[in-house]
């Protein structure tokens, strides 16, 4: 092969003449994007591994026939997608047949509820994190362990008059970090 | 926008942002006949916008879907190399086995020292001294050459076969193993090289001290090793591979061990063939594109070896009758 760059009909069709440096140059080009995706959604790269491997072993098998794709990035999409499919319904589909009870298919809103849940657990968290030291003694000591304000002045020796600042202060301070989030959310 | 929130959430899922519970919980309600046009739509955007970067895993994978296809289609790669006295030497020695390990001195225009011929049988590995006292273990299926003199201003053996090399320090006298076309060529330390006829490969592995390879016709390129380095060498396509491995996986056959690195079932079978002199016949509901990596235990006898194997490779089952085992299809009883 003299030039540097092919089409990708170009290599399909030198591929389906049993061309190795065809499939070598496909190869190189769609791997990686391939493995990147499945390991994004399998979550393990051994098995993104291995079942990318496997698209380009079915693509070589099938080589005579695929002359005529127009679009090999469509092609692989579906390939792609029907190993993540395959093995999705794998993991997540027999678990169900067999047990008794069939748990609730999640609708799209319960999901939303459920990852919104999640981040907005995060930003207080982060939020609190961050606030000044005794700002977040404060805090933690009136909504995790659920104290008076007074029992707070108390037990740091402080004034009622503090204690009531602070907890204005970090609840101002929350509002605000979730009237953030709630724009992007 | 129903695709949008659909691919919001599955964004989560690919950057790794989303808790293990709450991915199952996805995956369970992606899989789901609902809306799953929708479902499509995000995930081909996410597919879009999957980046094509190739990472320093890329040759070694290429490297493996290759292997994998050429098991399947089983071709018998280009013809592996013997300079013309050799293989008129070969021609003469082959027929004349008997399965013992057979000493032949051949006479020859190799700067007045006499050529030895040893070939190991199936089913034997041999350790030989050389004339600098260095020495090799030689696998079994193996045929080296080497000269009763190291004269001249070079060290050179012949190899058909597997051999681990410990050579003996000389750097006025380099040690060239000559095999499939291509010298590995040494000064002093211990390596592996792994080339038998009609595998297609030559591969050479460096335990201490630094190896250089390079082909037979073309000296100035040359590929160096340090420990723990290997090259396969592909005379079919002309190619070198270089990668970093455990040497002592590629070693361990001389302890007595059987180690199988991502190989294929025929180069398993092959293997197994010369360790224990025996002839598989393989049924054709067999045949796998698959890659193996297997350890077994110093001194494995050839039934847990075929244990083991038909566990891993599954729906295996296996049938001694003789020198020769049988492969094939298990086929599960049903109880009624």
């Amino acid at each position: 092969m003299k030039k540097t760059t092919y089409t990708d009909e170009e290599l399909l069709k030198a591929l389906s003449h049993d061309d190795l440096q065809a499939f070598d140059r496909l190869f190189r080009n769609y791997f990686p994007k391939l493995k990147r995706f499945l390991a994004g959604f399998s979550g393990n790269e051994t098995m993104a591994e291995d079942l990318a491997q496997d698209v380009f072993v079915k693509l070589w098998q099938n080589r005579t026939s695929l002359s005529h794709i127009r679009n090999l990035n469509a092609y692989l999409y579906t390939m792609a997608r029907n190993a993540l499919y395959n093995q999705l319904e794998l993991s997540y589909y027999s678990h169900t047949l067999s047990e008794e009870h069939i748990p609730e298919i999640p609708t799209l809103e319960s999901l939303e509820e459920l990852l919104f849940a999640d981040e907005l657990e995060e930003i207080i968290r982060h939020t609190v994190e961050h606030m000044p030291p005794q700002r977040k003694m404060i805090f933690n000591l009136s909504r995790v362990e659920g104290l008076k304000n007074e029992e707070i002045a108390t037990r740091l020796q402080i004034g009622k008059r503090t204690v009531e600042t602070h907890i204005s202060a970090a609840l101002k301070e929350l509002r605000k970090a979730l009237a953030i989030f709630s724009l992007f959310f | 926008m129903q695709p949008d929130r659909i691919y919001k959430i599955l964004r989560r899922v690919v950057d790794g942002t989303l808790p293990e519970p709450h991915r199952e919980t996805v995956f369970r309600w992606l899989i789901h006949r609902k809306d799953q046009t929708e479902k499509d739509r995000a995930i081909q955007q996410i597919w879009n916008e999957t980046s094509t970067e190739a990472d320093e895993t890329l040759e070694y994978s290429l490297q493996t879907v290759r292997r994998r296809i050429q098991s399947l289609e089983q071709k018998q790669p280009a013809g592996f190399f013997f300079p013309s006295w050799l293989r008129y030497a070969a021609m003469i020695l082959l027929p004349l086995i008997t399965g013992l390990t057979v000493w032949y001195t051949v006479e020859s225009k190799y700067a007045g020292a006499e050529m030895i011929e040893c070939y190991v049988p199936n089913g034997q590995q041999q350790i030989i001294q050389l004339p600098d006292g260095s020495h090799m273990r030689v696998n079994a299926g193996t045929l080296v050459i080497y000269p009763n003199k190291f004269t001249g201003n070079k060290r050179t053996v012949y190899l058909a076969g597997e051999a681990n090399f410990s050579v003996e320090k000389d750097r006025k006298k380099p040690f060239i193993v000559r095999t499939g076309g291509l010298n590995v060529q040494v000064l002093g330390t211990k390596f592996n090289v792994e080339s038998y006829p009609g595998s297609g490969t030559v591969i050479t592995t460096v335990e201490e001290g630094s190896v250089a390879v390079f082909k037979e016709n073309d000296p100035t390129h040359r590929v160096t090793l340090q420990p723990d380095d290997q090259v396969i060498y592909l005379p079919g396509e002309n190619r070198f591979i270089t990668s970093v491995v455990d040497a002592d996986d590629y070693a361990a056959w001389t302890q007595g061990e059987l180690r199988f690195i991502n190989k294929s079932l025929h180069e398993v079978i092959a293997t197994l063939e010369r360790r224990y002199d025996i002839r598989f016949r393989i049924d054709k509901e067999i045949e796998s594109s698959d890659l193996y990596t297997m350890k077994f235990k110093l001194h494995e006898t050839l039934e847990d070896a075929l244990d083991v194997f038909c566990q891993i490779v599954g729906n295996v089952t296996y049938r001694k009758e003789g020198q020769t085992v049988r492969l094939f299809r298990e086929r599960k009883e049903v109880t009624p």
